[in-house]
């Protein structure tokens, strides 16, 4: 009902706004009058409010107060450059005396500075790099990891395939196939993956980092199916191009499918971001949830909608747990608790809300086991939702209040059973601590770690009418991402029951003493149907 | 009819786009340009939240030091600058609200006395009413009341401000009049003696 009255009220707010009056848009909404009555008329007095503005000698004094502040500050910065500088100077008087020594006393000098450094080097390196602490390749352009299967690589110059091993480093210019019933991940330095199907042919062709730190990435799909997941965190987005026999296609900060068949034929299908797709001369955008076919020496087709997925798997979580999903393939898309996102399995998307709320939402999932893995912040309980769906029903809708004792994970095991493309049963076989066993295969580089916002549990957290927990979806419009890089899911059912009630507030008793941050403690609105059933962590 | 106001984004001309672009290059001058432009919006915006217009002052001035010192992130996506400058700004009122709970000096109190004999001035009896009613609903629902009716932006404009959907801010919206609406009817009834 609320959403509704509120698309109704909406709607004459719009109508009054273009000239039309209160008494035309209550006679066209006559059963609703007693109740968008008030409330128009109170927009309208709201909208009457007079534009206040800092005070005059605010104005006059702080613009100038802020530049002189800012002028100091980029001077400061520009005198550090200019100290770089005048080391130059200091250099070329070495020099002169350098010249000045016997050949004898430069090499026992040379000598001695390349054992100095080493040491000094050694035991002044993070721990990522420092051979003395052997860590995970963090810093590598491109590492591999097999999903399952197996997959091979070669270098442009040469011929021969050589088995790939799981966990190694590939420089550009080198070709990268899998096998049947194979999948494999690249990652990227910039926290950008891509995922390789089966029977699938790559080229990295360029992998820079420039130095705003964004990545400039350039592949070549000659063959098969992947799914990429390009980062853009931080303060510029990496620029990825991906070539195709058929296409080019540009793309920022997005999610996206590319097929290529064996005679060429190329579709690209992007579920977030923006993809430009080049063939011909010719140019074609895409934006969420748009695809986008080239037949080799034709243009783009026109973008046209992705029809929307028959089947659907949705995990959603909150604070203090965070969640991750593991597919069939050994993909993962989800979260980690310092804040690290990836998105590996096909058609997926992880948002997270500024509550910490998350919700995981896997179109046309594959039948199989998925492991969903849920990690604590901290200790406490928190409402875990899983939800599947076959062509716009729910087929089954559990939510249950997990607790956790201890710092241990859990995990859960859920065996999704489809037919003829519909999902017909899901069905949790088991539940184990998983302590801090990483199951993922994600590679953390550290720039994705640099770039990630930990999850925190505020004290203050509220719910709030955007509650991730969901009964159902809506084709509502989208919204694009904000620049922290969390997405919004627009769900209808987050204006419905389950968001929390508007509970009126207990106004205190005096009017001297309110203020509205105590109103905004006393309202704690809870969703409605939480179960408080507790599930410890199986010993 | 409701007041026809003036359209941020229509506002956010190419010019502005120039300006965002130069600032993210460095450029102070430039940043000073989009201080003037963006000033009295952010300063709206903050004042609607804190009950005190020089605290109000302060937090606006605030919100352009955080945007400068970030600006760079804003190259490529100069046309969110406003929005983002609303997000900062939410930010930055959030922390200042967490001081105020945990700092209730009398200082803090008797200002926000002052400021209400100024707004008084300013506002005619039936204006300072909606504004001291508005500063009584939840942080979300002034958000939408503000941006929506006082500074004219778009449901869509205000979902990405506010990292919502535009369904949700329908909702919060509705509920936002209708508290509203009940704290003025309660207030009359007061006055009223009823």
């Amino acid at each position: 009902m609320e959403p509704r009255i509120s698309r109704i009220l909406d709607d004459c707010l719009a109508r009054i706004n273009s000239g039309e009056s209160v008494a035309a848009c209550l006679a066209d909404n006559a059963e609703l009058r007693d109740q968008l009555d008030p409330l128009l008329n109170t927009a309208i007095r709201a909208s009457a409010l007079p534009k206040v503005s800092p005070s005059i000698e605010f104005r006059q004094t702080s613009r100038l107060r802020l530049l002189t502040r800012l002028k100091q500050e980029q001077q400061a910065c520009n005198s550090a450059a200019t100290a770089t500088a005048s080391a130059g100077e200091t250099i070329s008087g070495w020099r002169a005396l350098w010249h000045g020594l016997s050949p004898a006393k430069r090499v026992a000098i040379v000598v001695a500075i390349v054992v100095l450094s080493v040491l000094t080097t050694v035991s002044l390196l993070p721990r990522s790099f420092n051979p003395l602490y052997p860590a995970p390749a963090l810093a590598s352009p491109c590492v591999l990891s097999i999903l399952d299967g197996s997959a091979e690589f070669r270098s442009v110059t040469s011929d021969s395939w050589q088995p790939c091993r799981d966990g190694m480093v590939l420089q550009p210019s080198t070709l990268v196939r899998t096998g049947q019933h194979s999948n494999v991940i690249l990652t990227f330095f910039d926290g950008s993956t891509i995922k390789l199907e089966p029977d699938t042919n790559i080229e990295i062709q360029k992998i820079k980092q420039n130095d705003d730190e964004s990545a400039d990435i350039v592949l070549r799909q000659a063959v098969g199916t992947t799914w990429t997941s390009v980062a853009c965190g931080g303060e510029t987005a990496s620029h990825y191009r991906l070539e195709t026999p058929a296409a080019v296609a540009e793309v920022q900060g997005t999610l996206f499918t590319t097929a290529v068949t064996k005679e060429g034929l190329t579709r690209f299908e992007a579920v977030e971001g923006v993809i430009t797709v080049t063939a011909e001369g010719e140019a074609v955008r895409l934006t969420k949830n748009q695809l986008t076919e080239v037949d080799p020496g034709r243009p783009p087709s026109e973008s046209r909608i992705l029809p929307q997925a028959e089947t659907e798997l949705i995990v959603t979580s909150e604070l203090p747990l965070v969640i991750a999903v593991l597919d069939p393939t050994g993909a993962s898309t989800g979260f980690l608790p310092s804040g690290l996102s990836f998105n590996q399995i096909k058609d997926s998307e992880a948002a997270r809300d500024p509550h910490g709320r998350q919700v995981i939402s896997i179109q046309e999932p594959i039948a199989g086991e998925y492991k969903i893995i849920l990690r604590p912040v901290t200790t406490g309980s928190a409402m875990v939702g899983l939800i599947t769906k076959s062509e716009g029903t729910i087929i089954s809708n559990i939510r249950r209040q997990i607790s956790l004792k201890d710092r241990n994970g859990l995990l859960v095991h859920l065996d999704l059973v489809t037919e003829s493309g519909s999902i017909v049963g899901s069905v949790i076989t088991g539940l184990e601590p998983i302590s801090d066993r990483l199951l993922e295969k994600v590679v953390a580089t550290e720039l994705a770690q640099e770039r990630a916002v930990p999850f925190r549990l505020e004290a203050s957290d509220t719910t709030n009418p955007d509650a991730a927990t969901e009964a159902d979806r809506s084709s509502d419009e989208a919204t694009e991402s904000s620049a922290s890089g969390a997405t919004d899911i627009n769900s209808e059912a987050a204006e419905q029951a389950e968001a929390p009630s508007d509970t009126e507030v207990d106004e205190p008793a005096s009017d001297e003493d309110a203020t509205p941050d105590d109103r905004m403690e006393n309202n704690q609105g809870r969703p409605n149907g939480r179960t408080d059933s507790t599930v410890g962590s199986p010993k | 009819m409701i007041q026809q106001v003036e359209k941020a984004k229509a506002g956010f001309s190419a010019q502005a786009v120039e300006l965002v672009r130069d600032a993210a290059s460095g450029d102070v001058e430039a940043f000073g340009q989009l201080y003037d432009l963006y000033l009295d919006k952010i300063f709206r915006y903050v004042y609607y939240h804190v009950p005190d217009k020089m605290a109000a002052e302060d937090i606006s001035q605030e919100v352009f030091v955080k945007a400068w010192k970030a600006i760079k992130s804003c190259r490529g996506r100069e046309d969110t600058f406003l929005a983002w400058l609303y997000r900062i700004a939410h930010n930055l009122m959030v922390d200042h609200h967490r001081r105020q709970r945990k700092c209730r000096s009398l200082e803090v109190q008797c200002r926000s006395k002052m400021t209400n004999s100024m707004e008084a001035t300013e506002l005619d009896l039936k204006e300072l009413e909606l504004v001291q009613a508005l500063r009584y609903l939840p942080e979300e629902h002034q958000n939408v009341i503000i941006l929506k009716f006082i500074e004219g932006f778009s449901n869509q404009e205000i979902g990405r401000m506010l990292n919502k959907s535009q369904g949700a801010i329908r909702i919060t919206q509705m509920r936002a009049l209708s508290r509203l609406r009940k704290h003025l009817t309660k207030t009359r009834e007061g006055e009223d003696g009823t």
